[in-house]
């Protein structure tokens, strides 16, 4: 497979074995991947371990669309990354965690963003079932911190 | 308040590294952040950590929470718990912090009477945390009135030497608004402040010494903004290994001597009293913006800009009341290079030398005109304006503001249509507004929007007019 390989690709497998074919323009958006090209330490094929075929096809959907659209107006761009990020918990979570391995900057920035987004604005009831699931009663209602931030006076 | 719990959900989030939970929380509000404290052990010092931090109204009480509008008899009244719960937040999160938490920037956007012993100690803490960006904005002012100026001896003496103590500075960027710089006394006050590229100094009381000091102690700063400072008197840009690339000086009005001699210079704003500005010698100009108030002003710029060696790839703003220009064309024929103008138009009785203006101007790429007359006035014959030998060969985008749909303007509309062969862009719209220096604009406009029966006259008496592939847009 490897050896009918066009030019300027790259072949990543996901750590449950699937094979991706990709733009190396693509591929180096991840700066792990970028250096292990660049130190040529990487065949054609490029395992990327931790990440599932399932969450890899996203990424690479993600960059892919990062990488053509450099053209194009921002403000696109910009709808197309909080759509993408708009997703469950769990993809999220796996997001999350292969953007930070393999060190893909735009994506995380995207979903930091979308994490961030869940915490703006909203009250510290809604914050703890969005993240821990439940509202812990005996919070913190007496704490110090409580008490500056959340004064009634000043909300 | 019975919660129903979601036995799917479990504690997802506080799994992920520990970096990303405090890029997370450096995105929101600091009220926000605040709120993450109360979620298990690992949150409570997250917030803390976060290296960049914001510190103004929105930021420390909430989005919603609007400050009432106050009369200035009220002011010291009722701003007084507003200020100490400021304070009391900010010296929160300040003796929160654990030490070590790097501080990349810290901007405090508050009261001018905010105890200053207070400030004091965020900006030490912010030097022993490597701060590299500061911003220290104490001319808030809230909604009444908007030119209320603070007396000077209300102002923050903003303490820059504590950059030369014993931990290393790494400050590169500082921003202040409303404070008081005093002029070094001993010679080792400036060294914290040797790291500096950014400086931008805004309402700020300082003398000539200060001023003077910087140009020779912060041998790496490229960009300086002096916005109404109106305390000091000589303004000497001048040295052989000036670093400085942008410099903008907008309405100074203590200054009486102002020279230039600036090897990399590359853009400059200058909003003020262009005949103190005595030498101009900046070989690597290209970009510069000049307000020209009156029409004295005019043959001392010229005279100013044939000294620039770039002077052909200059992009040259100019913003002119035409009604207050003497001798008229004649002298402004004389910026044959200018690529861009900005005209006030009191008239019909100026279009005459409005089109000589153009005239003179071959190389014009953009044009922007204010019309200044509000009324309607009666329609005059108008056979069309003679093109004639005209030629606006590089006129691209021409915008034309505060038009009423008065004769004269569609008039002059169908000669750019016609004389402006590489026209790109015309732009018909009531909005006034003009360019200020420092990114802001000013908008004198009567309303935002015609009513639709006049754009609908306007549009109509041009549409035949223009030209295909010519993007033509009456707002």
């Amino acid at each position: 497979m490897s050896s009918s390989l066009e030019k300027n690709m790259l072949i990543l497998r996901s750590s449950d074995g699937e094979e991706f074919i990709v733009p190396e323009v693509v591929a180096v958006m991840s700066k792990a991947i970028k250096n292990m090209v660049e130190d040529e330490c990487a065949s054609n094929t490029i395992p990327v371990p931790n990440v599932d075929a399932n969450i890899l096809a996203m990424v690479i959907e993600f960059c892919k669309k990062h990488d053509e659209s450099e053209a194009e107006a921002a403000s696109d761009l910009k709808t197309f990354d909080s759509e993408f990020v708009n997703r469950g918990q769990e993809a999220l979570y796996d997001l999350i965690t292969a953007a930070n391995f393999r060190d893909v900057k735009e994506l995380l920035d995207a979903l930091c963003q979308n994490v961030a987004e869940m915490i703006k604005g909203k009250s510290v009831h809604h914050i703890r079932i969005q993240f821990l699931g439940y509202q812990l009663f005996e919070i913190l209602t007496s704490n110090f911190i409580w008490n500056i931030w959340c004064d009634r006076d000043f909300d | 308040m019975a919660m129903e719990v979601n036995s799917e959900r479990k504690d997802w989030i506080s799994e992920l590294p520990q970096c990303i939970l405090v890029d997370i929380v450096n995105l929101v509000d600091t009220k926000d952040a605040a709120k993450t404290s109360t979620l298990s052990e690992k949150w409570k010092y997250l917030w803390t950590m976060r290296p960049d931090l914001k510190f103004d109204h929105h930021n420390l009480f909430g989005g919603n929470h609007e400050i009432r509008k106050f009369h200035i008899e009220q002011y010291h009244f009722d701003f007084v718990p507003y200020r100490s719960e400021f304070v009391k937040r900010v010296n929160h999160i300040m003796q929160q912090r654990c030490e070590g938490t790097r501080m990349h920037s810290l901007n405090v956007t508050c009261f001018v009477e905010t105890e200053h012993d207070s400030v004091d100690q965020w900006i030490s803490s912010a030097i022993n945390a490597g701060v590299e960006k500061l911003e220290l904005l104490l001319g808030f002012r809230p909604h009444f009135e908007q030119c209320f100026i603070f007396p000077e001896n209300l102002h923050y003496n903003f303490p820059y030497w504590l950059f030369s103590g014993p931990s290393a500075s790494f400050l590169k960027y500082l921003h202040l608004d409303t404070c008081l710089l005093r002029s070094p006394i001993a010679p080792g006050d400036f060294r914290g402040l040797s790291n500096l590229t950014t400086l931008k100094l805004e309402s700020v009381v300082m003398e000539d010494d200060f001023i003077a000091s910087v140009f020779s102690n912060c041998l790496l700063l490229k960009d300086l903004t002096l916005k109404t400072c109106d305390s000091f008197s000589n303004l000497l840009v001048v040295g052989s290994s000036l670093r400085l690339v942008h410099l903008k000086v907008i309405r100074c009005l203590k200054i009486v001597n102002f020279v230039i001699s600036a090897p990399n210079l590359t853009t400059f704003e200058f909003s003020g009293n262009i005949l103190l500005l005595s030498s101009l010698e900046a070989p690597s100009l290209e970009q510069m913006y000049i307000y020209v108030r009156g029409g004295s002003g005019i043959p001392h710029a010229f005279n100013l800009f044939t000294n620039l060696p770039r002077f052909e790839n200059l992009y040259l703003t100019l913003p002119i009341d035409l009604r207050k220009v003497e001798g008229k064309p004649k002298s402004l024929g004389s910026f044959r290079n200018l690529k861009q103008l900005e005209l006030f138009y009191g008239g019909d009785s100026e279009l005459t030398w409005l089109l000589s203006i153009l005239n003179a101007l071959p190389l014009l790429q953009n044009l922007s005109l204010m019309f200044c007359i509000e009324r309607i006035e009666e329609d005059q014959t108008m056979q069309g304006i003679n093109v004639g030998g005209t030629t606006l060969n590089q006129l691209k985008h021409v915008k034309m503001g505060g038009c009423v749909g008065n004769w004269y303007e569609i008039e002059f509309a169908k000669f750019v249509l016609r004389a402006a062969t590489k026209l790109e862009k015309l732009v018909i719209t009531p909005v006034k507004r003009y360019y200020l220096g420092d990114g802001e604009d000013f908008d004198l406009s009567l309303v935002s929007s015609w009513p639709e029966s006049d754009r609908a006259r306007v549009h109509g008496s041009l549409k035949g007019e223009v030209p295909a592939g010519i993007q033509f847009i009456v707002l």
